[in-house]
């Protein structure tokens, strides 16, 4: 009879202890979490196989129990501890490419507006109403080299006043190729 | 006899009635491409529109249009006044009683684009297709352009 009771004792004190466990599931660790529930189960299983000495039973069950349920919440911790640490590594690429890709598209729009800027500047217009009477109309010389850059065959070509400019035919040419 | 006379008349007048048929007349598309030139150098803009059909396409380099207003919007309106002396020199030409296409390079003059601004020497590719609408009339139905560099005249 008193065995009986005893282990529903025990049985009780395992139940209040899961709860307590689950409700504060975010404060405690896994690894004290499994080092407690080992530690009473341990000490409960000892107490009732040692029937001469319960009291050593239960210190060395607790002990026992306590070690292997440490053992098994840290493993358990450290498997929750690697998944968030991939995790953040995830997100921390992605949150790179996005960096990188933004980085890009802001790249693209400078040179974009560096180029198309010359043909509009007061030098760039200085140097095209000079060009004339110097004879080296967009030439190398010129300010604005890229835009008027010769080839092999002729002189010179007129500058693109639409480069960058994505609803015109040729946004990606320096030099115009839009006549007709 | 009178017999044979009526069936004579009446395969008479059958043979008539089939060879009545005309064969379509094949276009003459250079000179639809010339009346086409035309209105271009005479920045006749009512005439270039009366000759773009009403589902023309238009494309160069990274440009497309659909449709004779976007396409006289975009490409005649907004061209017309930068370009003279317009010439085409066909490389490749082609009719049939639907279609008429005619292929190969052009030139023209590139008006300054302000005061102090140089001429310019536009050359480029280009492909003209007229199609017949509903009502047997020619209109250009495609327009393909390639345009090279344009050269500063000299």
């Amino acid at each position: 009879m008193k065995k009986v009771s005893l282990l529903l004792a025990l049985v009780m004190i395992f139940a209040s202890v899961f709860s307590i466990n689950t409700q504060a599931q975010n404060k405690i660790s896994s690894h004290a979490k499994g080092a407690v529930i080992g530690g009473l189960g341990g000490a409960a299983a000892g107490a009732i196989i040692n029937k001469r000495n319960r009291v050593v039973g239960g210190a060395v069950g607790g002990a026992a129990g306590a070690g292997l349920g440490y053992a098994i919440g840290k493993n358990a911790d450290n498997k929750r501890k690697a998944e968030a640490a991939r995790v953040a590594a995830a997100n921390r690429a992605e949150a790179q490419r996005a960096a990188a890709y933004r980085a890009g598209v802001a790249k693209g729009n400078a040179v974009a507006k560096s180029s198309a800027a010359p043909a509009g500047s007061p030098t760039a217009a200085a140097a095209l109403a000079a060009a004339p009477a110097a004879g080296v109309m967009y030439t190398l010389n010129s300010n604005s080299q890229a835009a008027y850059a010769p080839t092999a065959s002729s002189g010179a070509y007129l500058p693109n006043e639409s480069y960058g400019d994505r609803t015109s035919a040729y946004p990606s040419s320096e030099v115009r190729r839009k006549s007709w | 006899m009178k017999t044979y006379f009526g069936l004579l008349l009446a395969a008479a007048s059958l043979a008539s009635c089939s060879t009545d048929k005309k064969p379509a007349e094949a276009v003459n598309v250079q000179a639809l491409n010339q009346q086409f030139i035309g209105a271009w150098n005479s920045r006749n803009t009512a005439q270039l529109d009366t000759l773009l059909a009403d589902d023309i396409q238009y494309s160069q380099g990274e440009t497309h249009f659909k449709g004779k207003s976007e396409v006289s919007d975009k490409w005649v309106h907004a061209t017309l006044g930068t370009i003279t002396d317009l010439k085409t020199y066909a490389t490749s030409s082609g009719t049939d009683t639907q279609t008429a296409y005619e292929a190969g390079t052009f030139s023209t003059e590139v008006v300054p684009e302000g005061p102090n601004m140089p001429r310019g020497e536009g050359e480029g590719n280009f492909i003209l297709l007229w199609k017949k609408n509903a009502k047997n009339a020619w209109k250009l139905s495609y327009v393909q352009l390639e345009g090279l560099p344009v050269r500063v005249r000299n």
